[in-house]
């Protein structure tokens, strides 16, 4: 990797050159949308670690000036099988750039799925302007602590607004696939819209492969009106070279319902941000996470649920496994706001370590303001258990696919929950084949 | 079938096993009993090959093969089965995807193919019934919130589907109820076949009423210190243990 990095001037330079590149402008707003964000990104520090949010994560960031440069449109895109098809809605972005040919959008007017690139100038600017923080709500992470998103917005190349209409329930899923390779960054965004009583289940997976250096930055926003339910499912199964950013931003009204299932496996550098903001009451969210690290491999998982309204839910159960010399992070965050009162909150964090040299950081943070509250949370790290182990091998099966057994077992509860049966088939074949692989090796 | 001679074994430096002798001929069902710690459930679960335990002398050998050196699933595929006398609960891992890998792990040792899915689920249905326990427990955990009879009756389960040359028993009676009991005893007695051998550890005369033993062996601190035929126990359950100068504990 070389060295020298002047952060953050070479990300800003690159965008400047970016708007400036008659032959890569796909929209108007887009320019101007890339502009007004990058003041943010000129005062962006490169996270090290001093920088709290980054204790554990700014040693894995690699980054250099190769990959500062925006990526293009892949020219003979070599999109992988690694993707499944679930003959849903399928909405495919190769290097950050909208692939209309690889995609299936609707074709009736009781779902919009659309590129930003397809909206017009004036829905494109609502739609960015309600995606980006405003100035009432400064985002809990400041973009000079946090210069992913802000790198998104200055190399934004495209994304996807979803709007799901008043008691629709979309019985599709609605499949977002982020592939990319080459050198350089990729920047795209998910913005979801469920208006009042709306159902669906958005999924995104995030695949590629490099030779050299890539960074992937992704940025998702979902805003749940009352009474409506998002499923959410989260997947990487990128290269393991592959940096990867990304934060999801979820706000949630009256009575609405939120269930996220974020599967994370290691790389270079990994890191998915998941918020949870309850502003009305009623409002529940649930949010699963399983992580799997091996080798040298990294995974930053921070959650933070905000409780800003009274009689809201929230439960959380995240399971972390790491071998080899690999290293976890895992950071949940549960703020309960003043008026927040008669809050209901669970927060589970287990870890299993499958080898001493690999490690695990968790850290539960609780800040609670309200008194009638509810608010449980516990974390444990632990080991294979070697009575269990005994007990399968005396039934004849090999210690190692005994501690195979024994590691899928650890996550099998929170995997058999993903709500879609297809993608719930690929992660368990993915998981089996990454914890085989751990402990054959030995 | 299983031959012991002078086995000795120790947990922690401590030595538990003084010296076993026992000769267990295919089709035989032997009976051990003895007070507690005198070393039962260490006999049956080095024989299984737990490394808790280290063999500091003697032999053991199935069907001419040495035990000692022999890694613990070899042991289960040359067809040693242990019902453990505490068996533990292991959630998030079925009972069938258990059975079926324990099943497969033994055939590909063989040289037989996988079990395929059908026949697999009819047997394991079948066997479950046999044990009356609810079918619907074959996609629980193993033993997940199993009570103590239902986790004894699940290793009567895994026994009749592994089909093993060797059963050891240790203590499957203890704690059940006559019902269950039944349910054991109709179990072990459906394995039994002039192939195969049972050893089974009890602490009560009540279960060799169901499965009658051909052989009953007194173990005391270490060591068999009494041999004789099923008539042995019922003098155990009359006099006690007393009268072979052992204290009762
Ligand atoms: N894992 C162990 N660690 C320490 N001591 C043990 C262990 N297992 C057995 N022992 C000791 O060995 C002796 C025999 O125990 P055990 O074989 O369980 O007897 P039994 O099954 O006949 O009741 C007891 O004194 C017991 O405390
Ligand atoms: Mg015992």
């Amino acid at each position: 990797m070389s060295a020298t990095l002047s952060f953050p001037n070479v990300f800003v330079d690159a965008s400047k050159a970016l708007n400036h590149d008659e032959a890569r402008i796909s929209a108007p707003w887009l320019v101007a949308f890339r502009e007004s964000q990058l003041h943010q990104l000129e005062q962006c520090l490169l996270p090290t670690r001093k920088t709290e949010d980054w204790r554990y994560s700014s040693r894995h960031l690699k980054m250099s000036d190769a990959i500062a440069k925006p990526l293009t449109t892949a020219t003979k895109s070599t999109l992988n099988n690694d993707f499944v098809d679930l003959d849903g809605y399928l909405v495919v972005f190769v290097n950050g750039h909208f692939a209309a040919d690889r995609s299936r959008l609707p074709e009736n007017a009781e779902l919009t799925i659309k590129p930003f690139s397809a909206l017009s100038n004036e829905k494109a600017e609502q739609v960015l302007s309600t995606a980006m923080p405003s100035a009432d709500s400064a985002p809990a992470t400041p973009p000079a602590q946090f210069p992913f998103t802000a790198i998104n917005a200055a190399y934004l190349s495209d994304g996807v607004y979803i709007s799901v209409p008043k008691n629709i329930k979309v019985d599709k899923p609605i499949q977002v696939q982020f592939h990319s390779e080459g050198e350089g960054t990729s920047a795209a965004r998910v913005f979801l819209v469920a208006e009042q009583g709306a159902e669906a289940t958005l999924i995104e997976e995030f695949s590629g492969q490099t030779q050299t250096e890539l960074l992937t930055t992704s940025v998702t926003d979902i805003n749940l009106k009352e009474q409506s339910e998002i499923r959410y499912i989260r997947l990487n199964t990128e290269q393991q070279q592959i940096s990867h950013v990304g934060i999801t931003s979820v706000t949630q009204h009256r009575n609405s319902r939120f269930k996220s299932y974020c599967i994370g496996l290691g790389g270079t550098l990994r890191r998915h941000d998941l918020k949870v903001k309850l502003v009305e009451p009623g409002a529940e969210c649930s949010l699963d996470g399983v992580c799997v690290t091996l080798e040298k491999q990294h995974y930053d998982n921070h959650t933070e649920i905000e409780h800003v309204s009274a009689h809201c839910q929230s439960e959380e159960n995240y399971r972390c496994i790491a071998g080899d010399q690999s290293h976890i992070v895992f950071n949940g965050r549960i703020m309960i706001h003043r008026d927040a009162q008669k809050t209901s909150g669970a927060m589970s964090n287990k870890n299993l370590l499958l080898s001493s040299s690999a490690e695990i950081d968790t850290k539960p943070e609780l800040e609670i303001y309200a008194d009638d509250v509810k608010c449980a949370h516990g974390t444990t790290i632990g080991q294979l258990d070697e009575e269990e182990l005994y007990y399968l091998v005396t039934r004849g099966i090999s210690p190692d696919n005994a501690a195979t057994m024994l590691t899928l077992g650890f996550v099998n509860e929170l995997v058999q929950k993903i709500p879609n049966d297809i993608i719930r088939e690929k992660i368990e074949k993915r998981l089996e084949s990454l914890i085989q692989s751990a402990f054959k090796e030995v | 079938m299983l031959k012991i001679s002078n086995l000795q074994a120790s947990v922690e430096g401590t030595q538990i096993l003084k010296g076993i002798d026992l000769v267990v001929r295919p089709g035989e069902v032997h009976a051990i009993m003895g007070p507690n710690g005198s070393g039962k459930s260490t006999l049956s679960q080095v024989l299984a090959g737990n490394e808790a335990y280290d063999i500091t002398g003697g032999e053991a050998t199935l069907d001419g093969k040495s035990l000692i050196e022999m890694p613990t699933e070899q042991r289960a595929r040359e067809g040693i089965f242990l019902a453990f006398q505490y068996p533990v609960e292991i959630p998030g891992v079925s009972n069938l995807q258990f059975l079926r890998t324990a099943i497969n792990s033994i055939r590909e040792y063989r040289g037989e193919e996988e079990i395929d899915a059908v026949s697999f689920m009819k047997r394991a249905k079948e066997k479950i019934k046999q044990v009356n326990l609810d079918p619907a427990f074959l996609k629980r955990g193993v033993n997940e919130g199993f009570s103590g009879g239902e986790k004894k009756r699940n290793e009567i389960m895994q026994m009749l589907m592994l089909e093993p040359k060797l059963a050891i028993l240790d203590e499957t009676d203890s704690g059940l109820d006559i019902d269950a009991l039944k349910v054991v005893a109709d179990g072990v007695n459906a394995l039994r076949s002039p192939e195969r051998s049972v050893i089974m550890v009890t602490h009560y005369q009540r279960l060799l009423d169901y499965i009658v033993p051909d052989y009953v062996h007194v173990l005391a601190k270490g060591k068999i210190i009494k041999s004789g035929g099923k008539e042995l126990a019922l003098e155990l359950e009359e006099k006690g243990y007393g009268w072979l100068g052992i204290d009762e504990e």
